[in-house]
């Protein structure tokens, strides 16, 4: 008992401080996007990497909040018969359907792990900011490689899962006991 | 398989999987890469992170998150507050003046924000209150707010048009300019209706008492807020319409602008800015991953014949057009009162938009027709998002119920103002066509 609950701990801390390091990615999304534009329409001297970086730092917030977001529970649901059930119903019905959910998230970490893979190995590469990068590139005149967004996609599937496992506890607690879990 | 039991199953299994409780993007997601796996092989489901990464490195859809930052960013700004001050003070004279101030100034805020959650929480805490302070009728109290707030995702700047711009492929220009006249239009019907209704029974919503009101000089001070809220709302949507800067670049400026605006305000705090950036992450990434998960469901479902196989049921029908436009209206309506708008849009936008076309129809204008008609999604129950921001933030008194009959009665006139747009087309595309010829 005392392991999961440590578990849970684990992972619902993993969750929230990756959460608050998205705050700093959207931050930082932010002022690139003013930045561009204030350079394009300002100085008549737009950068080549403005809106990408900002969009691929979208792109990485979005996967790696998706942990943080099944922690609060956030994640929309339909409410037809599941709202207005007691909290050891609804518990039940979450288990019920908790494998899909597991389905869905066991597929999307495994083939976005081949995805990320195979970007990041494909033949090819180049120099950015004077690094050597391997890899696929972007089609831009920027040519960002893409295998570090490609990973952050089962990066994130993780953390979903593992917020998954941690309401399955949770739920499986409620259903036995009637009780949430402290 | 035929089309038809693929159809039944997929249908059944997506809506079983949602009245059980799960999240809509689990639900789309797990019933799509299930049937890719079975009517298409295993291998196919590697499709998956292709469709997803699509949809992660999305420019357009970039400007989700930057609407949905800005909004929570003037959520703190105190913006609202004044804002409402202002309009309330103006309307003292009136009946019913204190509800109607509260559309006045949703309205003015919808056209800085692209989302409801910022003005349905606000208003709720300001002008709630002062409303049940002064004996209005919960139901006019209430509603005003509900029917206000979804406001926002109609009037441009609109997360939702850009979805829909972005599923359909048509330009996010011309459907934000459709949206203008739709949404003064309800916003009208909505202060017509409370108005009437004050002067029939005044007891429903008292002026303000002669002496709480202002003097003409005070009133003129209280007009400042005017002055940042019209350059924000130019730097959002004169740069849009006048086609110097995408749509994203201008939700970036704006983000940046509310940050500003709140500077200026001085309620500039690191806490508020981080509190915002967390409901920025909830929001968004919810709302990104529901089109995940739908984006697999749908993508699947128009390959295997889907879309071909609901346009000959719709079109071969031999029914009149706008008949088979009012079942899709009807439709629409249904699944608002279950499902959020994301859903939606992912699930039906891919399936109606070449039907439109096929019929004669604007694509245009039925985009803003769509957005109309999910104005009323967000005040229908059981699923209503307006409903549950209220309810979070109404005081103990006034009970789910109160709220859920406020809404009745403005889903009434969102339902007027939807077969208006749909009987004079031109209310949707005289602006599109001023603007873009």
């Amino acid at each position: 008992m005392d392991g999961l609950k440590k578990f849970i701990m684990v992972v619902n801390k993993t969750n929230v401080f990756v959460g608050k390091l998205m705050v700093v990615v959207i931050l930082l999304a932010v002022f690139i996007i003013t930045f561009e534009v204030v350079m394009r329409y300002a100085f008549g001297a737009p950068t080549n990497w403005g809106h990408e970086s900002m969009t691929l730092l979208f792109a990485i917030f979005y996967c790696s909040a998706a942990g943080y977001t099944h922690y609060y529970r956030a994640h929309v649901r339909v409410d037809v018969i599941y709202s207005t059930r007691t909290p050891r119903t609804q518990a039940l019905l979450d288990l019920i359907t908790s494998v899909c959910f597991f389905l869905f998230v066991g597929v999307f970490i495994y083939t976005s792990w081949n995805f990320y893979w195979s970007s990041q190995t494909m033949l090819g590469g180049g120099t950015i900011f004077g690094v050597r990068v391997p890899g696929e590139l972007s089609f831009t005149d920027w040519q960002p490689p893409f295998y570090p967004v490609k990973f952050m996609m089962p990066f994130g599937g993780v953390l979903l899962l593992l917020q998954g496992v941690v309401w399955l506890i949770r739920d499986l607690h409620m259903v036995v006991t009637g009780r949430p879990m402290t | 398989m035929s089309i038809e039991l693929i159809t039944i199953l997929m249908f059944g299994s997506l809506f079983l999987l949602l009245a059980l409780g799960l999240p809509v993007a689990f639900a789309c997601g797990t019933v799509g890469v299930v049937f890719t796996a079975f009517l298409q092989g295993p291998a196919a489901v590697n499709i998956v992170p292709t469709r997803i990464f699509g949809l992660m490195v999305n420019y357009l859809l970039a400007a989700i998150p930057l609407f949905i930052f800005m909004a929570c960013i003037l959520e703190r700004s105190g913006l609202i507050g004044d804002i409402y001050e202002m309009v309330y003070q103006w309307l003292a004279w009136l009946k019913g003046g204190v509800a109607t101030a509260t559309i006045g100034a949703c309205t003015m805020m919808a056209a800085m924000c692209g989302v409801i959650g910022a003005s349905e929480v606000t208003m709720g805490v300001i002008a709630l209150p002062q409303m049940l302070k002064r004996k209005y009728d919960k139901s006019i109290a209430c509603g005003s707010i509900l029917a206000g707030g979804t406001l926002g995702i109609l009037i441009p700047p609109s997360v939702m048009l850009i979805v829909y711009g972005m599923v359909d492929n048509s330009s996010i220009g011309r459907l934000y300019a459709g949206a203008i006249l739709p949404g003064l239009m309800l916003a009208t019907i909505y202060a017509i209706y409370i108005t009437i209704r004050a002067y029939i029974n005044p007891v429903l919503g008292p002026p303000i008492p002669k002496e709480e009101r202002l003097s003409t000089s005070r009133k003129i001070k209280l007009l400042y807020p005017i002055i940042p809220s019209g350059i924000l709302i130019f730097l959002v949507l004169g740069t849009i319409y006048t086609g110097v800067a995408a749509p994203t670049e201008a939700a970036g400026v704006g983000a940046a602008g509310a940050i500003l605006i709140t500077f200026m305000q001085g309620k500039l705090r690191w806490n508020g800015i981080a509190q915002a950036c967390e409901s920025t992450l909830k929001s968004s990434a919810m709302v990104l991953w529901t089109m995940f998960g739908a984006n697999i469901f749908v993508a699947l479902y128009v390959m295997v014949g889907g879309s071909a196989f609901v346009t000959d049921i719709l079109v071969g029908s031999g029914l009149n057009r706008w008949v088979i436009l009012w079942i899709m209206q009807g439709m629409l309506i249904f699944l608002g009162a279950f499902i959020d708008w994301v859903g939606i849009i992912m699930l039906t936008v891919p399936i109606f938009g070449p039907i439109i076309r096929q019929l004669g129809f604007d694509p245009v204008w039925f985009g803003v027709l769509f957005a109309v008609n999910l104005q009323m999604s967000f005040l229908t129950p059981p699923f209503g998002y307006a409903l549950f921001y209220l309810k979070g933030v109404a005081p103990p008194e006034v009970s789910t119920t109160d709220i859920w009959k406020a809404a009745a009665p403005f889903i009434g006139l969102q339902f007027v103002g939807l077969a208006l747009c749909m009987m004079f087309p031109e209310i949707i595309l005289v602006f599109p066509r001023l603007l873009y010829g």
